[in-house]
């Protein structure tokens, strides 16, 4: 019934390792074989069960408290005996009594969470084994036990459904049609990025990238060979030509801007929809309304398929 | 050479699925149909809701079916996919609770009737009837009326068999409590049963 339990989490749990120190101690489970082998290996593991036999050994350590004087004597001449028309109450506060005064628990009664485990085939060979004695010797826990089972008997036959004709073929359609719009977004995707799509075309582009490496590798090589040259003077140059380059670029833009009226249209229409709050507010939602309308089409269209990325282990 | 597929286990069926055989995801789908199916059925006591639940369980299932782990049952992990999305829709539908005998803080009569429910029956359609005669017997109604994390470790545990320790997994939940909420839900379908 018990499956191995180390290897589906990798590392013992807590309730392995308690019942690996209860299997030392003689009550053997069905999982302990399997926690063994994962012990021999593990060390982390063997850490952790040194910890919990500490706390077993404080546990095992702990005295047991005797009542006062002539204690069980006083209680037992309190309550009627058993043979003397006990009520029901009464009879199973005698059994719990006795059980707790003698230390023997064969005599009480199983409880209802036993008798279930019991019938249902769940309960340890050591915990079977006595309450298989307890049961053939007690026609209350039989009684008991045959309801459990009549229950358990009953949900077992209960029959499977069938989903209705023609479901496996409308799940292998649905999910062609998944996978399908799946691989769609996914080349859509890769088109995007202008990713190549064959084995001709990756070594076209890597030939192409690697053009420029090429040629820079080659420049490098040369200067190198100029002792004139080093790296902080050809630094220095580039920068100051980078920055003339953007200074250049910089002031024509301006210029075209300025001679193009654009600047002075912009102000004008800025001027206008600032004179009335209506208009501000008219301007502000068709603004806000844009940029939504723009991040729902990103989204739509470049946005990783959902269905093969969602919740997949959950 | 073609391949039985009825004889093949189900982590190799997986293996093939992943390789992209249609025919392993077929086999796949013919032996959970029934198993799934049920489960949902039992849970959200509805055959078309089941279904479309169902069929999603297997869409999840086979698109991930890459990151399939053999060392744990392909039950479990198709009845945790299906388990979760059932959960998921039961939450979803959920509503609050009322009284049928009016609000919480409603002290005068008046106050009770205004905010007390009023059931009314509706016509069932040839479908509706035919589901509820399925979900109807004692035992069946039983079942209906337990909760939901009761309802489902007995029917994971008595009806398609998995252990407590698959329970435990295919729930995610402690050991204990699989054992707790099957000890209760037991205790409350005897109750009821008894009732009956």
């Amino acid at each position: 019934m018990n499956s191995d339990r180390s290897s589906y989490g990798g590392h013992l749990d807590d309730d392995a390792i308690q019942s690996l120190l209860d299997a030392a101690e003689g009550h053997v489970g069905a999982e302990t074989e399997s926690a063994r082998r994962h012990l021999a290996d593990c060390r982390g593991c063997q850490a952790r069960v040194d910890a919990w036999r500490e706390v077993f050994g404080e546990l095992g350590q702990l005295r047991r408290f005797a009542p006062p004087g002539r204690f069980a004597e006083r209680v037992l001449s309190g309550i009627e005996r058993p043979g003397e028309a006990l009520s029901s109450a009464r009879a199973w506060s005698w059994v719990r009594l006795r059980r707790w005064l003698t230390g023997r628990a064969a005599d009480a009664h199983l409880s209802g969470r036993r008798l279930q485990e019991f019938a249902d085939g769940a309960l340890s060979r050591q915990h079977a084994t006595l309450a298989k004695t307890h049961v053939a010797a007690c026609g209350d826990c039989e009684s008991r036990l045959a309801g459990w089972q009549r229950l358990i008997a009953t949900l077992e036959v209960l029959p499977s459904f069938a989903p209705a004709a023609g479901f496996a073929e409308r799940v292998m359609a649905r999910w062609r049609e998944v996978a399908e719009e799946t691989t769609g977004r996914s080349r859509a995707t890769r088109k995007w990025l202008l990713l190549p799509r064959s084995p001709r075309g990756w070594v076209l582009a890597g030939t192409l990238t690697s053009m420029p490496v090429a040629a820079f590798a080659a420049v490098a090589a040369f200067l190198s060979t100029v002792p004139q040259l080093t790296t902080g003077g050809l630094a220095t140059y580039l920068w100051w030509q980078a920055r003339d380059a953007l200074s250049a670029l910089g002031s024509s833009v301006l210029a075209a801007v300025m001679q193009s009226g654009a600047a002075f249209r912009a102000y004008s229409l800025a001027d206008y929809l600032i004179a009335s709050p209506a208009t501000a507010a008219a301007a502000a939602a068709g603004f806000t309304a844009l940029m939504f309308s723009s991040i729902w089409i990103l989204h739509r269209n470049i946005g990783f398929p959902r269905l093969a990325l969602r919740h997949v282990h959950n | 050479m073609s391949l039985n597929y009825q004889s093949v286990e189900d982590a190799e069926l997986v293996t093939l699925a992943a390789e992209g055989r249609e025919s392993a995801y077929r086999e796949l789908l013919s032996r959970y149909e029934r198993p799934v199916f049920s489960l949902i059925y039992r849970m959200v006591r509805n055959r078309t809701v089941a279904e479309d639940l169902a069929q999603e369980a297997f869409i999840r299932t086979f698109n991930a079916i890459d990151t399939y782990n053999p060392q744990y049952k392909f039950s479990s992990w198709i009845f945790k996919i299906a388990n979760n999305l059932t959960i998921d829709h039961l939450r979803k539908r959920r509503v609050p609770t009322v009284s049928m005998h009016g609000a919480p803080d409603a002290v005068t009569p008046e106050a009770q009737a205004r905010t007390s429910l009023v059931v009314q029956s509706h016509g069932e359609s040839p479908e509706e009837y035919v589901q509820n005669r399925e979900l109807a017997g004692q035992i069946e109604a039983a079942i209906g009326e337990l909760r939901e994390e009761y309802r489902v470790v007995v029917l994971l545990r008595h009806i398609e068999g998995h252990t407590y320790d698959e329970i435990a997994r295919i729930l995610d939940i402690p050991l204990g409590t699989v054992k707790t909420y099957l000890h209760r839900a037991r205790a409350e379908l005897k109750l009821r049963l008894a009732e009956a």
